[in-house]
């Protein structure tokens, strides 16, 4: 903290803190979580984006990496303003189905995060005649619909293998086709299958193709599932200058119902490991109780479940939606107010 | 002389600005810092020009022109660009870190910040002028700086100046252009805002002028082309009060003419011939031509309920070489097809001013209080409820010192507002 207080001495404006950490290991799970909230302690104005590294049973090294991605999973819920999740399982697959190595390094794998947050922060790091600069903070004005629905999910294009991007390039079309592909999403789940809450796509370098960029986005737009009751979270960044890697790129950000079954995969795991109280000793001979974990055990699963009612809330409008094309003002309102109940009362609860 | 003071507030005020400013030094045969053209005796005998103009006493002239934003990257491209040695130092203020899209950032948290030095900037620019007769304010209302802290320079300006106009050039934003998820949030506090504290709001929705500038130019048009349109109507709407004219010197004639009943200030706005950019001078078109497009219902800059609304008034100002007979002619055919209240009684209130914009033979504006405006409102209403009521995105207001009562309460200010209108017609 002391290091920490000093950076922010030296600076001008703090746009935000980002935190990269992994949720597995032991330094960057609990270090992590506890740095998280004591920055949030004691610069509450300071939005903090957690970048959390999700493990992959395919890359594990800790065996009991799913009791400290669920203990993590409590603080960045409370404490972090929002929360980019990276996959390691998704990001594996992709660098082996994509990139075409056999068996992926983590180094790979940190490869395609850093292309991510690179292209995440161009909006922050340049400007220009045509550039859109958004700050952290608008961009989580516009991702975060409900406190607690903060968590994010990225994705890149184009994937082309790092030493070929000089010779391929994708156009923009395929890019956005590939950016909303359920495969290319750094988390493994299906985000077409589930519902956008709301939606950020920063474009890199292609100023050229803009227009044609636009079009196949606002398609894309029509086909997404949206949640009917955020009507417009749909955010476009515009940078001009390139990455190294590509000459042009495009990040996708969504805030999408399907990271619950991410989430449930880790607690899922969890369960198996705490039903036998398998490896638990390691945590209750260092100060945790067994209701402590059994409390945090359910704080993730309120976290599933506000994602879970959030995609039945926007699914449930979608029927009425198809019902009649434009809903009068006054029966939406009424049925959002029903739907948005259960909503309110989960919130409630948790507070 | 009667001066304007024109405040742009954000990204896109700042936008606007810049092809605004830009175009009123071609018409005035001004370079882009500010110094008369080679041979351009207009500038010295144009004693109008100080409307808009403070003239220094090296010949140029400065706009009286104040430019706030919460994000650098707009205002530093106008002061690198090559208006840089135009405006007034003091007079452009920008501030980091932004108001993130977020009109209780922009209101309450960084406004509160920046308010006082805006204060006293404007202070100092009103007391370089003799007889200050309002302020025009460009900004979107969909953002965060435009809308939030646009909304408390509007505040503040009433309290300062109660007996000055203020006209606002209002961005409204639409579902097909959207920046931002809290869009309806952020323009419906701004419009409760306007309400109190503006007379008279012309009300742009970027995406009438979208399709406008897209049946015009066929190709897929840029923000650049929209603000461009929104200059020739801001350019226009003040012509009369920059060239000698027959009618609307003022500021408060506007108001007189086109406010019904108190509140019921918002207007939309309408530019003929609309032309591709270097097009203009090419199609020489008549009169009635130009009367015709400049009433067309596709011509106009909002989103119009135009089938079940009526006209409440309407001013209409032509530029260039227009005779004055052919104006009362056509415009006369025009009225009576026009859908008016049944209780105005009245014919469409006329200027002509000598000076076509630069490229234009002559020019067609129409700024029209219909009571169809109702429908952008209601749709606005539409997307925030939907919000609202399912607490999407109200937490970032809340933190930053905006109740959901406060947010009700704007909303419920709306409805009325929209009520209002419906009950006019």
């Amino acid at each position: 903290m002391g290091r920490l207080d000093a950076e922010i001495d030296k600076c001008d404006n703090v746009g935000g803190i980002l935190v990269l950490h992994a949720t597995g290991g032991g330094s960057g799970s609990g270090f992590g979580a506890l740095l998280i909230e004591s920055i949030k302690e004691k610069y509450p104005e300071f939005p903090v984006l957690s970048c959390a590294v999700l493990p992959s049973p395919q890359v594990s090294s800790v065996v009991t990496e799913p009791y400290n991605t669920v203990f993590t999973l409590n603080t960045l819920r409370r404490s972090a303003d929002a929360c980019l999740i990276f996959d390691n399982e998704a990001l594996f697959e992709l660098a082996h189905r994509k990139w075409n190595i056999e068996s992926p390094t983590v180094d790979d794998l940190n490869l395609l995060i850093t292309e991510a947050l690179a292209g995440l922060t161009a909006s922050m790091r340049f400007s220009g005649f045509l550039t859109v600069e958004i700050s952290l903070r608008e961009l989580l004005t516009n991702l975060v619909p409900q406190p607690s629905l903060h968590f994010l999910m990225c994705a890149f294009a184009p994937l082309t293998p790092p030493d070929r991007s000089k010779f391929e390039e994708m156009g923009v079309e395929d890019m956005i086709r590939s950016l909303f592909d359920n495969g290319s999403v750094f988390a493994a789940c299906s985000p077409m299958e589930g519902r956008f809450l709301s939606t950020a796509v920063l474009y890199r370098g292609i100023m050229d193709d803009k227009p044609l960029a636009d079009a196949a986005l606002a398609a894309m737009r029509e086909q997404l599932p949206l949640t009917y009751w955020i009507p417009t979270a749909f955010k476009i960044g515009y940078v001009e200058q390139p990455g190294i890697s590509h000459r042009k790129s495009m990040v996708l950000l969504a805030n999408n119902t399907e990271i619950a079954r991410v989430l449930d995969r880790i607690c899922h795991n969890f369960d198996k490991l705490w039903h036998r109280k398998a490896f638990a000793n390691w945590y209750l001979n260092e100060g945790m109780s067994e209701e402590q974990i059994n409390a945090l055990r359910a704080s993730a699963q309120e976290l599933i479940q506000s994602y879970q009612v959030a995609e039945e809330s926007g699914a449930k409008a979608k029927v009425q939606d198809s019902a009649s094309d434009i809903p009068r003002a006054s029966a939406s309102a009424d049925d959002s107010r029903g739907s948005g109940m259960s909503l309110r009362d989960l919130v409630d609860r948790r507070r | 002389m009667r001066e304007i003071l024109s405040i742009h507030v954000g990204q896109c005020g700042n936008q606007i600005a810049d092809r605004y400013w830009r175009l009123l030094l071609r018409e005035h045969g001004l370079t882009e810092n500010g110094t008369p053209k080679e041979g351009n005796t207009t500038a010295a005998t144009n004693a109008n020009l100080e409307v808009f103009f403070h003239k220094v006493r090296d010949g140029k002239y400065i706009p009286r022109a104040i430019l706030v934003d919460l994000e650098p990257g707009v205002i530093a491209r106008i002061e690198g660009g090559d208006m840089a040695q135009l405006f007034d130092e003091s007079c452009i203020i920008r501030k980091i870190p932004g108001a993130a899209n977020n009109w209780a950032r922009g209101y309450n948290v960084e406004g509160e910040r920046i308010i006082d030095q805006i204060m006293n900037v404007i202070d100092a620019a009103v007391e370089k002028t003799k007889s200050l007769q309002g302020f025009l304010m460009t900004h979107s209302i969909g953002g965060g700086s435009g809308s939030g802290l646009g909304s408390l320079i509007l505040e503040r300006l009433r309290q300062a100046y109660p007996k000055k106009r203020i006209f606002t050039f209002s961005v409204v934003p639409s579902p097909l252009i959207s920046d931002s998820a809290v869009e309806p949030y952020n323009a419906i506090l701004t419009l409760q805002r306007i309400l109190d504290n503006a007379d008279a709001a012309v009300l742009l929705d970027n995406e009438a002028l979208f399709r406008i500038a897209k049946s015009k130019l066929h190709r897929s048009p840029n923000y650049m082309d929209l603000n461009h349109i929104i200059a020739l109507i801001m350019s226009s709407v003040t012509a009369s009060l920059r060239f000698p004219g027959k009618l609307n010197t003022d500021l408060s004639e506007y108001v007189t003419n086109l406010v019904p009943f108190p509140g019921n200030h918002f207007l939309t706005a309408s530019f003929a011939p609309m032309r591709a950019p270097g097009q203009e001078g090419q199609v020489r078109i008549n009169f009635p031509d130009v009367a015709r497009e400049t009433f067309s219902q596709d011509n106009f800059t909002a989103a119009i309920d135009w089938t079940n609304g009526v006209y409440l008034s309407a001013c209409a100002l032509f530029r260039g070489d227009v005779k004055a007979k052919e104006v009362e002619e056509n415009m006369a055919a025009i009225r009576k097809g026009l859908n008016f209240a049944s209780y105005v009684p009245t014919g469409i209130k006329m200027g002509v001013a000598e000076t076509a914009p630069e490229g234009f033979a002559s020019s067609g504006l129409a700024l029209v209080n219909h009571t169809g405006i109702a429908a952008v409102f209601e749709r606005l209403i539409t997307n925030f409820d939907i919000m609202f009521d399912n607490h999407a995105y109200t937490h970032w207001y809340e933190n930053n010192g905006v109740s959901r009562d406060m947010m009700a309460h704007a909303r419920n200010t709306i409805v009325n507002l929209a009520q209002s209108y419906r009950d006019a017609s």
